[in-house]
């Protein structure tokens, strides 16, 4: 197939002397989109970045303004935290205990229908559970999970057994629903033990 | 000084070419160069080289040119035409340049002059000088100048550039003058009647080489021409006879002419040429001027000066080539300049962005110590108060559960029934929650009760913060009896 053959024969003369124009567009449009169109964008890049600094350092500033140094009362108060939770850490009992604490107690408080379910585990890390991980306290913490049915006497009497400075017990939840003959009673407990 | 664009006007013999350079100016008009030119073996078709280093040898300024073309390459008519609209004019002339040819044409191009008024039988006449010629030959013509790099402004006609001469002199308006212009082997007589060109003619000029030839042939074919004048106009009668052209014995002719014919004969000196600008070549112009004379008459440009231009297209033409060439250089230049200019915008408007970020890098810097000794005493507090959150939830509430279950128990009046009690734990204490209805015979009843069991709940000295989450009162029916009921929800915070 012959290759057709574009003649520029019948163009006026001064049309011909035109035509450059259209290729020193092309190279100004060029030059003008990728040369100067990359240093505007490198421009516009820059004035967001200032505005970042600015901002980040306006930002800095106000949160210095506020911030206080640990004064010597705080600094000693942390040291004695320290020092509690350590010692926190070193006198933890063993879960065997525990349970027959909270079994011996149950019973001393009247509670005859006590169940204990020793593996349970929370569905949700909640925010305690996260501070306590921060803390460092995940490899001791452990839940017990009791349900039982008595007066708020019992309950009372059976709660202020359990938690102390020295058992390391929280309880986590406590539900009293009411049920006949006595209200039933749903009750996490989170202890730290030794493993 | 000449401040204004030098025009050349150039004429080809057969043997030579003859170029002078003038300059218009409103002072008066100044001849600023002349040269010859012998033609080469090959004619004018190989003129262009030698004339482009002619010009450049004997530094000729201007570029642009009004050039004349010889018989047979080009020829003329003089037609009277009745006063019409100047489009009508044009396809008048445009059908008489058609009529009796005589001269070998392939493609015909021609333009038109109006010269004069005149009346014939009574009717007003418009004197029209029709100048044609072959295209090829102009082409040729227009090819040689160019490739000595010069500029067309016009090609025309003898009678146009005797026209030329006329109006150059400032002829007397009132006079009829019979001009005749002697050449090689040919003459033109032109009679201008009230500054009208009236009558053109050629006439060959063989001359047989006996004595008083010349005079004899002119003295014959001005009385022709007189006489021709004289039956086309009754008593149209030239007072002066004006000689121009390269003629031997000048003097000799003058006085043949002026006995024989009875008109008072004299030779063209052009009026008030200066021609200082020639330095020492003055005196070699002034003597050689008769030979000039055609050139002269090309060159000059001054405001009165025919128009007669075969190469009026091609001048627009290259007028606008001229203009494209221009515009493309502008169009360069313009963009050129605008990306200089909007890269020089950007190096401006950037310059103190970048100085302000390395400012503030350094600023940043500065601060990064004392935010890091910020974050770290924070961190440091944090600690400590989940440390002491801890330890106090490990101990219980200050007052211990089984005082805060009896505060409940003893808070709770007999219209109220609690249907849940659930503790939470949160990061830092318990939140108990409290889910019941108040029972009564009348909404104010269940109101009061409620209200004495959340003041006693507020003025606990057990528990902390105490809100109602939820509040909604009803009726409901017990049997037959339609009572009044307040659901409630109240969260207690235990610390």
């Amino acid at each position: 197939m012959e290759t057709p053959k574009i003649s520029l024969g019948k163009i006026p003369p001064f049309v011909k002397i035109l035509l450059p124009i259209v290729p020193l567009l092309v190279v100004f449009l060029f030059v003008n989109s990728r040369v100067l169109g990359g240093k505007v964008r490198k421009l516009e890049a820059a004035k967001g970045e200032e505005n970042r600094l600015q901002l980040e350092i306006a930002k800095n500033k106000q949160r210095l303004t506020g911030f206080r140094p640990l004064s010597e009362l705080e600094d000693k108060e942390i040291v004695e935290t320290a020092g509690a939770f350590h010692r926190l850490t070193k006198s933890l009992r063993a879960k065997r205990e525990v349970y027959d604490k909270v079994t011996n107690r149950a019973v001393s408080c009247g509670i005859v229908d006590l169940s204990i379910d020793p593996s349970y585990r929370p569905d949700q890390a909640g925010d305690t559970i996260k501070a306590e991980t921060q803390l460092g306290l995940d490899q001791y913490r452990s839940y017990m999970k009791l349900n039982f049915h008595c007066e708020s006497k019992s309950l009372g009497c059976f709660l202020e057994g359990l938690t102390g400075a020295e058992d390391y017990i929280i309880i986590e939840s406590l539900i009293i629903k009411r049920e006949l003959p006595r209200p039933g009673v749903e009750l996490v407990l989170k202890l730290f033990t030794k493993s | 000084m000449a401040s204004a664009e030098p025009l050349i006007g150039l004429e080809v013999t057969s043997k030579k070419i003859r170029v002078v350079e003038l300059v218009t100016l409103p002072t008066g008009i100044e001849v600023t160069n002349f040269a010859v030119l012998e033609l080469p073996e090959g004619g004018l078709k190989d003129a262009g080289p030698k004339l482009q280093s002619l010009l450049q040898g004997e530094d000729f300024r201007g570029k642009k040119v009004n050039a004349l073309l010889n018989y047979p390459s080009i020829d003329y008519l003089q037609v009277p035409l009745p006063p019409m609209s100047k489009v009508n004019l044009s396809l008048a002339a445009a059908r008489e340049a058609k009529k009796d040819l005589t001269l070998p044409v392939g493609e015909l191009i021609h333009a038109h002059e109006l010269v004069g008024e005149s009346e014939e039988k009574g009717a007003q006449k418009k004197e029209v000088l029709i100048a044609r010629a072959n295209a090829k030959d102009v082409k040729e013509y227009f090819q040689v100048l160019k490739e000595a790099d010069l500029r067309f402004n016009s090609i025309t006609v003898i009678p146009s550039v005797l026209l030329n001469l006329f109006k150059m002199s400032g002829g007397l308006k009132e006079e009829t003058l019979a001009w005749i212009l002697v050449e090689e082997g040919k003459g033109t007589i032109v009679i201008f009647h009230q500054g009208n060109l009236r009558f053109p003619r050629d006439f060959p000029l063989k001359l047989t080489g006996e004595a008083g030839g010349l005079q004899v042939r002119l003295i014959a074919e001005l009385k022709r021409s007189l006489l021709y004048l004289k039956q086309r106009v009754r008593g149209l009668e030239p007072q002066r006879i004006i000689l121009l052209g390269d003629i031997d014995k000048p003097q000799e002719v003058i006085e043949a002419l002026t006995q024989e014919v009875g008109i008072k004969t004299e030779m063209y000196l052009p009026p008030g040429l200066d021609l200082s600008p020639l330095g020492e070549r003055m005196e070699e112009f002034r003597n050689s001027l008769q030979q000039f004379i055609l050139p002269l008459g090309l060159a000059w440009n001054g405001p009165e000066r025919s128009e007669l231009n075969l190469l009026a297209q091609e001048v627009q033409s290259q007028q606008r080539v001229h203009w494209a060439k221009i515009a493309v250089e502008a169009a360069a230049i313009l963009f050129v300049t605008l990306l200089i200019l909007r890269f020089t915008w950007l190096w401006i408007d950037g310059r103190p962005h970048w100085k302000n970020i390395t400012v503030l890098n350094a600023d940043l810097s500065e601060l990064q110590p004392k935010l890091q000794e910020m974050d770290r005493v924070n961190e440091d507090r944090r600690q400590q108060e989940l440390k002491l959150a801890l330890l106090g939830k490990i101990k219980g509430p200050k007052d211990g559960w089984a005082k805060i279950l009896r505060t409940i128990s003893l808070s709770i009046p007999p219209e109220m029934h609690l249907e849940l009690l659930e503790l939470r734990e949160t990061p830092t204490d318990w939140r108990l929650k409290l889910k019941g209805q108040v029972t009564g015979a009348n909404p104010s009843l269940t109101n009061k009760r409620f209200n004495e069991f959340f003041s006693l709940l507020l003025t606990s000295p057990d528990l902390g913060e105490v809100k109602i989450e939820s509040d909604k009162t009803g009726s409901v029916m017990r049997g037959s009896t339609s009572l009044s009921q307040r659901d409630f929800t109240v969260v207690i915070r235990i610390k």
